[in-house]
Parts: structure tokens; C-alpha cells; sequence
């Protein structure tokens, strides 16, 4: 079947680029000043990677970053051992590293092309887009009030888990309220590295613990849609879209909203 | 009972830095010239002569002219030991007529005014437009009172359908007996092109 997409096209390559961008760093090192230095550099590098992953796993407990971060760290002590495997071959080792290095490998990527490492923010703003009609441009930067709920601020807080386990948003947790903010592949690094402590500017649902529900759709989001889209509308259909997830995750079928994403089929490198 | 432009120039008269010495001597002497007035307190006789005629101008005293010497001048004596200030506040109050919360409303696309939103998510804190032009381009911020903030976090959104400014008060919880201060941040907003109005049907 045939899926017209509402937003523009978009490829992220921040999976691939990473490596291909260690090796290009390790290649020009290694020109200027030989093969150890190469090797050391390289692992300088993906000891970096391994410590943002495990920090994207602090920060959201998705076990798949575990594994990313488990990849990286082998390939850095790879790297550490570079300039001892060059001087005692075989370097057991060594061999050691690079099978880890192999198995982490092969679970990263089962992980990357089953979606589970992916920010689904993308397909978010599809599926909030879904029933919306072109019209003139409605931008505000205010947020909508979409509703009311009868969710308990437990229940809030244990879907604000739900949801950062599974990348659909990156959340803001106050004394007040919860802020899901939908993250695209390739914009979290200032949320995971603690850059950005708010959401101005970004398109975010809030839940407050009184039931109230608003959206907020960032006029950069706005600009991804091909057309212009009725933004009130917009606005209430991504924060119902949320309700309807919270729904879905509070009668025990988290899984059904994994599979709605999944079925927007964007594949893992958009 | 006064209108509010003359209580406002009596209080600016009775806040002037020497008004109570002014009125002791008032109080005190029969009668005084403007010059015997600067000379006691120390005044230029200007200033002296200008309070004078503006405590006139109010009927707190009697300007009486009197000739010495060929020269006229004027005396002033007290008229009255009480002054009273009745202010009717009703009459700064907006006048409403009965269309107005009947008006439908919704912000205006492109107005490129800013709404800042409160800490809690649930009110506009702040709105923020721009006015001049070149070098005369200013930015005005009106911060809001927390009814405000509600009613304008509930605005139809640009495009949306415009609703009334009473459906929009029911939809965020602003009580009725508020409407006054929702119509003065309408009317700011609305001057300033950032909500459009339709009349009511």
C-alpha cells in the first residue's frame, strides 16, 4: 500500500556518520602521525560515544542503548589496544575485543532496523497529521487547550516512563505537570546532554495533574509539513493523539502504541 | 464631585514639596501676597504666584486685587478650612455596551506578537508587539493579570473559527464580573493587530 506522507522527506545519518567519522579522524591522524596514534585517537573517540550512549540510557532506560554504548566501548578498547596488537601479534586481548566488538555489533543493528533505538518523533507529527486538512497558514506560537482527562498524576508519570523508554518524547517532569516532548532522530543530543532545559520552542503535549491537556506545535515542526495544515487542528490532534496512547498504555497494551508507530513505516534511518 | 483630570492637578498641588508650609501661611495670616509667600518660604515668586492661582482656580482661595502705590497686585486669603476630594471611580470604568462580550474574536495570523507562556502551563504570562518603524521600533510588553493569562491561552488560534469573547471567558473559567479587564487587553491587542474581531451575529 501506497502512504502519502504529510511531512517532507528527511534521512537521518548520525548511526552511520558517527563511525564513518571516527575512521575519517583516525585516517587523518594516522597520516600525520603514524598508526598507534591512530588507533589511540580512534578509541578517545568511541569511549566519547559510548559515555553519550550510556547517557541516553540514564536519561531514557531504553535497554538498547545498553548495547550501543557496550558496542562503542568495545570498539574504543579496540582502539586502546591498537598500538600493543601492532606490536604483539596475536594479541589475545585484542581478539577478545573485537569479538564483543562483532556480537554488539550484530545486537546494535537487529536493534537499529527493528526501530528500537529510533526517536519516533517523526512518526508523531505523521500520525498527528493524519486527519488534518490543508488550509491557509494558522502558525501560533501559543499552545492549544485540547482537553481533559481523568488520569491520575501516578498514571501520568508512569506513561511519561513508558514514553521515554520507547524514544516517543523526551519528558519534563515538575511538581505540577508532565511535557512529552516528540523527538526526531538526530535532535536529541542537547536534551540528552542537558543543554536544553526547557521546551521553548519545540513541540511538546503537556499533562498536568489535574487532567488538563495542551499542545504546542514549534513553528520548525509547522515548516516540515508539506502543506499548510490547519493548526488548530494540528495542535488537537497530537494532543489527542497523546491521550489516546496514555489510554492505549493504561489498559496494559503499551505495546499497541509501539505498533501504531511501527505502522507509519518510516523506516529506522528517517 | 470632581471629574478625574481636576483631582488628579489638586493632588499633583497638594504634593508639591512645599504645599504644607504654603498652607500654614494660608491658615495662619489673614490674607498673602504672592511675594510675601516666596520671600517667607523661600520660593522664586513665580512658583508662588502659580500656586497661588491654581489653589484659586480650585476655590480654596480668594484672589482680591489691591492697589498700593499705583501698582496692582493680588492678596490671597483662604476660603475654606476643609478640602474634600470626591472621586467617582465609575467613571474611569470601561464603558460596556451590551454586544461587546457578543463580539467574536480570534488572533490574528502573521501579527508577530509574542505570548509568553506562564510557568504553569496554563496561562499567558506575558504579551509582547512591536510598534514604530526604523530606529522608532520598540517593543511593548503587557504583562497580564492571571484571568487575562487564562482568557488568552483559550484564543481561537489564527484560521481557527472565531468564537465569542463570552464563550472564550466560559471556556477558560473566567468569572463574568471580570469581562472589563478581558475587554482592556482585547482592545490593546485588537489596536495593536493581534486579535481580529468579527461583530456578533
Amino acid at each position: 500500500m501506497y502512504t502519502i506522507r504529510k511531512l517532507k522527506p528527511e534521512r537521518s545519518y548520525g548511526m552511520i556518520l558517527l563511525p564513518i567519522g571516527a575512521l575519517a579522524v583516525m585516517a587523518a591522524v594516522g597520516a600525520f602521525f603514524g598508526l598507534a596514534a591512530a588507533f589511540i585517537t580512534g578509541g578517545g573517540l568511541f569511549l566519547l560515544y559510548a559515555a553519550y550512549s550510556f547517557l541516553t540510557y540514564l536519561r531514557t532506560r531504553n535497554p538498547g542503548f545498553v548495547v550501543v554504548s557496550l558496542f562503542q566501548f568495545s570498539a574504543s578498547l579496540m582502539g586502546f589496544s591498537g598500538p600493543a596488537g601492532m606490536a604483539q601479534r596475536p594479541y589475545p586481548p585484542q581478539l577478545f575485543f573485537a569479538a564483543c566488538m562483532a556480537f554488539f555489533a550484530a545486537w546494535m543493528i537487529l536493534l537499529a532496523v527493528t526501530k528500537r533505538i529510533k526517536w519516533r518523533g517523526r512518526e508523531i507529527l505523521e500520525l498527528a497529521a493524519a486527519s488534518v486538512e490543508h488550509t491557509q497558514n494558522g502558525f501560533t506560537a501559543r499552545p492549544l487547550p485540547v482537553g481533559r482527562t481523568d488520569f491520575t498524576e501516578r498514571q501520568i508519570l508512569e506513561f511519561a516512563g513508558f514514553a521515554r523508554r520507547h524514544l516517543i518524547a523526551v519528558t519534563y517532569v515538575s511538581k505540577d505537570r508532565v511535557v512529552f516532548v516528540p523527538m526526531r532522530e538526530g535532535r536529541e543530543p542537547p536534551f540528552i546532554l542537558g543543554l536544553k532545559a526547557d521546551f521553548m520552542g519545540v513541540t511538546w503535549v503537556s499533562f498536568d495533574f489535574d487532567g488538563n491537556v495542551s499542545a504546542n506545535v514549534a513553528q520548525r515542526e509547522y515548516f516540515e509539513y508539506r502543506e499548510a495544515l490547519s493548526f488548530d487542528k494540528l495542535c488537537a490532534s497530537l494532543g489527542n493523539l497523546f491521550i489516546e496512547f496514555a489510554e492505549t498504555f493504561r489498559r496494559g497494551e503499551g505495546v499497541r502504541v509501539i505498533d501504531r508507530l511501527d505502522a507509519v513505516g518510516y523506516s529506522f534511518l528517517s | 464631585m470632581m471629574d478625574f483630570k481636576n483631582a488628579a492637578a489638586l493632588g499633583a498641588c497638594l504634593a508639591k514639596d512645599y504645599a504644607q508650609d504654603f498652607f500654614e501661611l494660608l491658615v495662619n495670616y489673614q490674607d498673602i501676597s504672592a511675594s510675601e509667600a516666596a520671600s517667607r518660604l523661600g520660593l522664586h515668586i513665580r512658583t508662588a504666584q502659580d500656586y497661588l492661582e491654581a489653589l484659586a482656580a480650585f476655590g480654596i482661595v480668594e484672589q482680591r486685587q489691591v492697589t498700593e502705590k499705583k501698582r496692582p497686585y493680588y492678596r490671597y486669603a483662604l476660603k475654606t478650612r476643609r478640602i474634600t476630594m470626591d472621586l467617582d471611580l465609575n467613571q474611569v470604568r470601561l464603558k460596556r455596551t451590551a454586544g461587546d462580550l457578543a463580539r467574536k474574536i480570534r488572533e490574528k495570523p502573521n501579527s508577530g506578537t509574542r505570548f509568553s507562556l506562564g510557568r504553569s502551563g496554563d496561562h499567558i504570562s506575558q504579551v509582547a508587539y512591536w510598534t514604530g518603524e526604523g530606529r522608532e521600533r520598540a517593543e511593548h510588553r503587557v504583562s497580564l493579570t492571571d484571568p487575562q493569562g487564562r482568557f488568552l491561552y483559550h484564543l481561537p488560534f489564527p484560521n481557527a473559527e472565531p468564537l465569542s469573547i463570552a464563550d472564550v471567558m466560559r471556556k477558560a473559567g473566567v468569572e463574568a464580573r471580570l469581562a472589563p479587564e478581558i475587554l482592556d487587553v482585547i482592545e490593546i491587542l485588537v489596536r495593536h493587530e493581534a486579535i481580529e474581531t468579527e461583530p456578533a451575529e
